[in-house]
C-alpha cells in the first residue's frame, strides 16, 4: 500500500497541522508516512499545503506525483488540485464553503465542516471534522492513533477536538 | 526541563531531529543567523539549549556566526551552526581557520537553489564542491549528505564524533527537502549512542606541545587554565607558533591533510543498492537517492539490470569504490540536482566514461523523468512531480 494525499487551504486553516496529525497518526499504526510542506509567503490567508504518502513499506520517492486522496479546505484547494487525483481517487471537502459539482467524475464525500465545527463552539476544529472524514471513510489512520495524536498535539482541548473528530469520523463510516 | 527527547518513534522534520542529535551528541553551544532552509534549527536550538546549561546566541551574520563557534570550540564546548548557501560562502573564511586551528565544529549547509540567495524555498544540490574546496588553501573536508529525516538524526551525531576525532570541522551537506520534510524517526535510549568525548588535556601539562605533527590526534588545551598555548592562523609550528619556513608549513599540512587521508577508510560511508549484477550505475545521494531507489526498484521490475551508488560521505570521495563499481559496469550515470558537480570526481576515478544526468534546482524530479533520462528517450525532461503548486 503506497497511498498518496493533498491537504490544501488557506494559511491559518489547520492544513499543514493536520498533515502533522494525519503522519503522527499513520506512524502509531505501524505504518511509514513522510509529509512535504509548502505556503505562501503570507502567515494568514495565503494558500498552504501539506502532502502526505502513507505506506506499509520504507518510502523511498517522498513527494506525491498522483492523488488517492485530496482533503480541500477551500475552493482553490479543491479547483488547482482536482485533476491531480487519480480516477479511483476520493477527495474530502468542506460543503459548506466549497462548490465540488464540478469534480472530473472523482468521487467527493463532503460534509459542512465549518459550520459544524462552529456549531459544537469550536470552529477552529473544521480540519479535525474533515480528520475524521478522512479516517472514517479510508480506515486510515485508525481512530485510536488519531485521537491519540490530537490528544498529545492539543492536550488541552482533548474533549472538544475528540466531539469534532468523530463528527467526521462517525459520517465517514457509515458511508459504502 | 528534558534532557534528552523521548526515546521511540516521532513524526518531526529533518531540521528539528537534527536539534535532538545536536543535543544528545553534547553541542552545548550554537553561534547562528537565520535562513531558509534551515532556520528551524536554529529556533530548535535557541529553545533546547537552555534547557541543557547550553548558550545559543543569535549574531549579526555568518561571519560572526562562524567565528562564535570557533571561540566556543577553543574555550571547551562543542558548538555548531547551520546555514544555508548564501550563509555558507560567508563562512568559508572561518571554515578555512577552524581547518589550520584545528578547531572541532558541525556547520550544517541546507542546500537551496543558488547561487547567490537564488530561490531560497526550493531545493538543490549545488554546493557539493563548495563543500570540498570552498575554503582556500589545500583542505581534506568531511561532509555527510544525508537522505531521511532518520539519517539527519545519525548523522549529526556522527558528525560531532567525526569533528572530535579528527579535531575539525565537519559538513552536514543537506538539502531543503531533507530539512523540512518530516518522517517517522525512531530514536533509542540516549546510553545506546556513541558520543565521543572532548579529549582536553592536563591543564599543567607542558609535556607534549600545542600540536604534536608526528600523530592523527593530539588532545586540545583549554585556555586559561594554566597552559601556555597558542592558536594561530598562520602556518605554525608544533608549538603553535607562526613560522614563514616552507618545511615547517609542509610538516603542517602533512598532519592536516593526513589525519584525514590515513583514516580514510573509518570516515567514507557509502550504500549499496541492487549492485550485484548491475549494467546500468546510478550514483545519486541525498534526497535524489531516494527517487534513484525507485527508479531502481522498478527497472528491476521491467528486467533492466539497474542498481544506485549513494556516497552518504560526499567527501572524502569514495575513490575506490567507484573505481571497482567501474570494472564491471557498463554505465555509470551521475544524478544530480545542479549542473554537473560531484560528476567530475566520479569521471576521475572511473574507468569508464560517466554520464551525467542534470535536474533543475528548485525541483525534485519524479522517478518517471529519472528513468527517461537514464534510458535517453526522446520524451522533453519535464518535472513534475509534487513540487509545483
Amino acid at each position: 500500500m503506497r497511498k498518496e494525499c493533498r491537504i490544501y487551504g488557506s494559511g491559518g486553516q489547520g492544513v499543514i497541522t493536520l498533515g502533522h496529525l494525519i503522519g503522527s497518526a499513520a506512524i502509531q499504526d505501524n505504518k511509514e508516512a513522510v509529509m512535504t510542506e509548502e505556503y505562501s509567503p503570507y502567515i494568514t490567508g495565503g494558500w498552504s499545503r501539506a502532502d502526505l504518502i502513507l505506506s506499509d513499506r520504507k518510502i523511498d520517492h517522498p513527494l506525491v506525483v498522483e492523488l488517492d486522496y485530496l482533503i480541500a479546505l477551500n475552493q482553490e484547494g479543491f479547483d488547482e488540485n482536482i485533476r491531480s487525483v487519480k480516477s479511483d481517487g476520493i477527495v474530502f471537502t468542506d460543503s459548506g464553503t466549497v462548490d465540488w459539482h464540478n469534480s472530473y467524475g472523482k468521487r467527493v464525500i463532503s460534509m459542512p465542516a465549518r459550520e459544524l465545527a462552529g456549531k459544537i463552539g469550536r470552529p477552529q476544529s473544521a480540519n479535525i471534522i474533515l480528520f475524521g472524514l478522512f479516517s472514517g471513510t479510508t480506515g486510515i489512520p485508525g481512530r485510536d492513533s488519531c485521537l491519540s495524536a490530537i490528544a498529545s498535539r492539543f492536550p488541552k482541548h482533548k474533549s472538544g477536538n475528540a466531539e469534532a473528530f468523530d463528527l467526521g469520523f462517525n459520517a465517514g463510516e457509515k458511508l459504502e | 526541563m528534558k534532557k534528552f527527547i523521548n526515546k521511540g518513534q516521532h513524526f518531526m522534520n529533518g531540521n528539528y531531529a537534527c536539534v535532538e542529535a545536536a543535543i544528545l551528541a553534547g553541542c552545548r553551544f550554537y553561534g547562528g543567523y537565520p535562513i531558509t532552509p534551515s532556520s528551524e534549527i536554529l529556533e530548535g536550538m535557541s529553545a533546547r539549549l537552555p534547557e541543557v546549561g547550553g548558550h545559543f546566541i543569535e549574531m549579526e551574520d555568518e561571519i560572526g556566526s562562524i567565528a562564535a563557534v570557533l571561540g566556543a570550540s577553543n574555550a571547551g564546548l562543542k558548538a555548531m551552526t547551520a546555514t544555508s548557501g548564501p550563509g555558507f560562502s560567508l563562512m568559508q573564511e572561518g571554515i578555512g581557520l577552524a581547518m589550520i586551528t584545528e578547531t572541532p565544529c558541525v556547520i550544517v549547509d541546507e542546500m537551496r537553489a543558488g547561487p547567490s540567495t537564488g530561490i531560497p524555498t526550493r531545493v538543490s544540490q549545488g554546493d557539493v564542491m563548495q563543500g570540498r574546496w570552498g575554503t582556500h588553501g589545500d583542505v581534506e573536508t568531511i561532509a555527510y549528505a544525508p537522505n531521511s529525516v532518520q539519517e539527519m538524526f545519525d548523522l549529526t551525531i556522527e558528525a560531532f564524533n567525526q569533528s572530535e576525532n579528527y579535531r575539525q570541522p565537519v559538513f552536514i551537506m543537506a538539502d531543503q527537502v531533507v530539512g523540512h520534510m518530516s518522517e517517522k524517526i525512531v530514536i533509542n535510549d540516549p546510553d545506546e549512542y556513541h558520543v565521543t568525548e572532548r579529549i582536553t588535556r592536563n591543564s599543567h601539562d607542558d609535556s607534549m606541545t600545542v600540536f604534536d605533527y608526528s600523530r592523527d590526534f593530539t588532545p586540545m588545551f583549554l585556555p586559561g587554565k594554566g597552559f601556555h598555548g597558542m592558536v594561530d592562523s598562520l602556518s605554525h609550528d608544533e608549538r603553535g607558533y607562526p613560522s614563514n619556513s616552507p618545511e615547517v608549513g609542509d610538516m603542517m599540512m602533512g598532519h592536516l591533510l593526513g589525519k584525514i587521508r590515513n583514516n580514510r577508510d573509518k570516515i567514507v560511508r557509502y550504500e549499496e543498492f541492487m549492485l550485484e549484477d548491475a549494467d546500468i550505475v546510478i550514483v545519486a545521494y541525498g534526497i535524489l537517492s531516494r527517487v534513484a531507489e525507485r527508479v531502481v526498484t522498478d527497472g528491476r521490475k521491467n528486467g533492466l539490470k539497474i542498481g544506485m551508488f549513494r556516497p552518504v560521505t560526499l567527501w572524502p570521495f569514495p575513490d575506490h569504490e567507484i573505481e571497482r563499481l567501474s570494472e564491471n559496469a557498463e554505465r555509470i550515470v551521475v544524478a544530480e540536482i545542479n549542473y554537473g558537480q560531484y560528476s567530475h570526481p566520479v569521471r576521475e576515478y572511473s574507468r569508464i566514461p560517466v554520464e551525467e544526468i542534470h535536474f533543475i534546482p528548485a525541483a525534485l524530479p519524479s522517478p518517471e523523468a529519472m528513468l527517461r533520462s537514464v534510458l535517453k528517450s526522446p520524451e522533453p525532461r519535464a518535472i513534475k512531480g509534487g513540487v509545483s503548486k
